[in-house]
């Protein structure tokens, strides 16, 4: 916290460098949230340039409230938002849960997946099926594992309950190991 | 799409352990969870953004300091043509007298709309970034 307040007063004093190592500090964590979202590369490099932009201009705003990152991780995540809801492109599945429920039931123990598939194998299928999910449930999951944010954090990055990012984390990992269970010989819905 | 209670939800609550622990496919699926996405952002990134952000604050600047100079040199004539006005005729200085300007509803009138357009600017000033 004390290095974003020394960071922060740097950029604000217009400090040679600071903003440069601002983006740097932060670009990995913009491009995540952004790609995830938006799922096309030429896009969100350009999202990300009106996050960091847009960051400069309203940094004398931030309070110290929460953490840097969790505050440029929300400007990043409305940019996205307000760029797939110009496209009319849905965020979170609509579709009822019931089946992915159900399937609750019927898992199998899955310890001999990588022995019969191979990890390379597994890891491909997965990315396709990370792919695949909504924006939302892709852009939790990531935030979750790859930037180890705490589900808390993530809730301030997207403004929702933490329940509902704990709902929505459970459900996208549900959901990718239902693309492993066919092929661990266990029939998924 | 309604969030899950993992309070009265057992089957979805063990799961959710299982699924912190890494248990069987999870493992797989945090592992690829946790690998970086290709392709990322161009190696010059920060230093592209970083110029562009900072050509726009100035360009932002200049503009406001364009416009100072400006109220400021009207502000000057004004005040200097009103000094002229007061030397070169009485009247003037007993039209701006208290009972003077009482006597002239249109100095009301002016300080009205001056108020009315300062309260409306105050109302209508553009929203904040949400606070950090």
């Amino acid at each position: 916290m004390n290095e974003d307040r020394i960071l922060v007063d740097a950029v604000l004093a217009n400090a040679p460098g600071a903003f440069t190592r601002l983006v740097r500090t932060y670009q990995g964590l913009c491009w995540h949230i952004v790609q995830r979202m938006v799922r096309h590369p030429d896009d969100a490099a350009e999202l990300c340039q009106e996050v960091f932009l847009r960051v400069h201009q309203t940094l004398h705003q931030f309070r110290h409230e929460s953490p840097l990152r969790a505050w440029i991780g929300r400007v990043a995540y409305h940019v996205a938002l307000r760029h797939l809801e110009r496209k009319r492109i849905a965020i979170v599945d609509l579709g009822g849960d019931e089946d992915g429920m159900a399937f609750l039931e019927n898992l199998g123990d899955g310890a001999d997946l990588e022995e019969r598939m191979g990890q390379d194998q597994v890891d491909t299928l997965l990315h396709a099926a990370i792919d695949a999910l909504p924006p939302v449930q892709r852009t939790v999951l990531t935030l979750y594992h790859l930037d180890e944010l705490s589900i808390a954090e993530i809730a301030q990055v997207t403004g929702m309950a933490t329940g509902t990012i704990k709902s929505h984390l459970f459900r996208a990992r549900l959901r990718l190991r239902g693309e492993l269970e066919p092929r661990m010989g266990v029939t998924a819905p | 799409m309604k969030d899950i209670d993992f309070r009265t939800d057992r089957a979805a609550e063990g799961e959710w352990q299982a699924q912190q622990r890494g248990d069987g496919p999870y493992a797989a699926v945090a592992r690829a969870a946790r690998q970086g996405m290709e392709p990322a952002l161009p190696a010059d990134f920060a230093e592209r953004v970083a110029a562009t952000a900072q050509a726009r604050a100035r360009a932002l600047r200049q503009p406001a300091r364009l416009e100072t100079w400006l109220i400021a040199g009207l502000l000057v004539a004004m005040l200097g043509g009103g000094v002229a006005a007061m030397a070169a005729d009485p009247r003037v200085l007993e039209a701006l007298s208290p009972r003077g300007a009482l006597a002239q509803p249109w100095l009301l009138g002016l300080a009205a709309c001056a108020a009315v357009t300062q309260g409306v600017a105050w109302l209508l000033r553009p929203a904040r970034w949400p606070r950090g």
